[in-house]
C-alpha cells in the first residue's frame, strides 16, 4: 500500500503537464499531448514518449495500440486523485514534521476513545438542539 | 559532590511536569511547563554529549575501558587504538546532530509538499479568511511553517453548521494569536534533540495537547459558544478512520479531555494549584536560562585537555 502511494506522487513537472493534458484529453498519442503544450516550450517526440512510458511502468497510465501507434488513458481519473486526503501526501514525513506543518483541530484519536467521543456527541447535539 | 546534586536536581526537574496535575492547571501556564521541560530535555542531551565527548576520556575508567577493549580490537583487526577512541566518544553527539536535522529536514520537506498542495487544491476564500480546500475529511487545520493559513475543507463547510464552523475557525485563529506556531516548532526541534531521554515524545503530546487547549479557550472567549466548538471537534474526529481492534473498548483520551473542559465537566481549576505549577514553570525556566549559559562555557573551559582526548597513560599504540 506505502509503494502504490507513493507511485500516485508526480516526479517532476513534465509528468503533471502530461497527466493534466491526458485528464483533458480523455486519451491520447503521444504526439496529441505534445500538440497541448505551448509552441515554443513542446518538448520533443521521445521525451514526451519517455515520460509517459514512465508513467505507465509506475501505474499512472495505462496503453493499447492503436495501428503504429499508442493510445494512452489515466487509470484515476483527476478527481480521485485530488481526493486523497491531505494527510495521505504528508504521509512519507516524520510525526513530527508532520504535526508542526499542519496544526490541525483534532490530531487523532486515541485507542478505544471512539465510543467516549461518540458519547459526548450525542449529549452535546442533545443539549445544542434544547438551546435552540 | 556538586554534579551528584547538579545531576539530582535536573533529573527532579525533567521528572516534575510528568507526575504533576498539570491538566488542572490553565492551558498557559501548563504550556509554559511542557516548554521549558522540553527545552530542559534538549540542554540535557547537548550536555551529556559534550560531557561524553570532552570529560568521559579524561577519567581513569575510560583510560582502563579503553585499554581492555582497544588492546583485543586492534589485535584482531591491526587498528590503531586513537581513532576508535576519537570515534566512540563523539557518537552521542552525531546523534543527536543527526536526529536534530532529521526533524528539520522532515519540516521542510512537508513545508514543499504542504505549500504545492495548498496551490493545487485551493478553491477559494473561505470563513473569516481562511483557506477553502478540496479534501475529503471534515478538516480545519491551521500551517505551522511559512505563512499562517487557516485551511478548511470543502467537506467541512458541508459538515459543521455556522456556529460550529465559526469556533473551529477562531480555534485555528487562536493559534496564529497566541504564537503557538513558533513554540511547536521549537517544541520539535527540542524533542528531536532530547529524543535519547525517555519521554521527550510524551512530554511534546503534552505540550501540543496544553496548546489545543489554549486555542480552545481562545476560541470560547471569542465565540462565546463552548458547545459549538465541542461539536466541531466531534465532527472532525468522527470523520476519521475507525480505531481498529480497540473499537468498543471506551477510553479517555485527550479528545476526550477537551470536550471535557468544553462541557464544563473537566477539573476544576485551584488557585495554590495554580500558583505552584506557575512556580514550577519559572523554576523550570530559570534552570533552563542557567544551562543554556553554563552549557557553552563549561565546554569551552575543558580543565582536562583536548577534547576527546585519550589519556595516554595506558592506550596502546600500533
Amino acid at each position: 500500500m506505502p509503494k502504490r502511494r507513493r507511485d500516485l506522487d508526480f516526479r517532476g513537472n513534465l509528468q503533471a503537464e502530461v497527466m493534466s493534458a491526458i485528464w483533458k484529453l480523455g486519451e491520447g498519442t503521444v504526439e496529441d499531448v505534445r500538440q497541448q503544450q505551448a509552441q515554443r516550450r513542446r518538448s520533443a517526440y521521445t521525451t514526451i514518449q519517455t515520460v509517459m512510458n514512465r508513467l505507465v511502468e509506475r501505474g499512472l497510465l495505462t496503453r493499447r495500440r492503436r495501428g503504429n501507434a499508442y493510445v494512452y488513458r489515466a487509470e484515476y481519473d483527476e478527481g480521485a486523485y485530488l481526493a486523497r486526503t491531505i494527510g495521505d501526501r504528508l504521509a512519507d514525513a516524520s510525526p513530527e514534521a508532520r504535526r508542526s506543518a499542519l496544526v490541525n483541530l483534532v490530531e487523532s484519536l486515541e485507542p478505544g476513545e471512539r465510543q467516549e467521543v461518540a458519547r459526548y456527541a450525542r449529549r452535546i447535539r442533545r443539549t445544542r438542539s434544547k438551546r435552540d | 559532590m556538586l554534579g551528584a546534586i547538579i545531576a539530582l536536581v535536573l533529573v527532579l526537574a525533567i521528572a516534575a511536569p510528568h507526575v504533576a496535575p498539570l491538566h488542572a492547571v490553565a492551558p498557559r501556564t501548563a504550556s509554559a511547563v511542557w516548554f521549558f521541560a522540553l527545552a530542559l530535555r534538549a540542554l540535557v542531551a547537548i550536555g551529556t554529549a559534550i560531557f561524553v565527548f570532552v570529560y568521559v576520556p579524561q577519567t581513569e575508567v575510560f583510560g582502563a575501558a579503553a585499554d581492555w577493549c582497544w588492546a583485543i580490537v586492534s589485535h584482531h583487526l591491526g587498528l590503531s587504538a586513537h581513532p576508535l577512541a576519537h570515534a566512540a566518544t563523539v557518537l552521542p553527539a552525531l546523534a543527536i546532530t543527526a536526529s536534530l536535522l532529521w526533524v528539520l529536514f522532515g519540516l521542510v520537506r512537508a513545508a514543499v509538499a504542504l505549500r504545492v498542495l495548498l496551490v493545487q487544491r485551493s478553491l477559494g476564500e473561505g470563513p473569516m479568511g481562511s483557506v477553502v480546500v478540496e479534501e475529503d475529511d471534515v478538516f480545519v487545520a491551521v500551517t505551522g511553517v511559512g505563512r499562517a493559513r487557516i485551511v478548511v475543507s470543502r467537506t467541512a463547510l458541508g459538515a459543521m453548521d455556522r456556529e460550529e464552523l465559526a469556533a473551529s475557525v477562531a480555534h485555528e485563529l487562536g493559534h496564529i494569536r497566541r504564537r503557538h506556531r513558533p513554540l511547536l516548532l521549537l517544541g520539535s526541534a527540542f524533542t528531536g534533540l532530547g529524543r535519547l531521554l525517555p519521554g521527550s515524545r510524551a512530554a511534546e503530546r503534552e505540550l501540543r495537547f496544553s496548546l489545543e487547549r489554549d486555542a480552545d479557550e481562545y476560541a470560547v472567549r471569542k465565540t462565546r459558544d463552548p458547545l459549538a466548538l465541542a461539536s466541531a471537534i466531534c465532527k472532525a474526529s468522527g470523520a476519521q478512520a475507525p480505531a481498529s481492534v480497540t473499537v468498543g473498548l471506551g477510553g479517555r483520551g485527550r479528545v476526550t479531555l477537551r470536550l471535557e473542559y468544553l462541557v464544563g465537566s473537566g477539573p476544576r481549576r485551584g488557585a495554590v494549584l495554580e500558583r505552584s505549577m506557575r512556580l514550577l514553570a519559572a523554576f523550570l525556566a530559570a534552570i533552563t536560562l542557567v544551562l543554556a549559559a553554563a552549557v557553552p562555557a563549561w565546554a569551552v573551559a575543558n580543565p582536562g585537555g583536548e577534547p576527546g582526548a585519550v589519556p595516554g597513560h595506558g592506550c596502546p599504540e600500533h
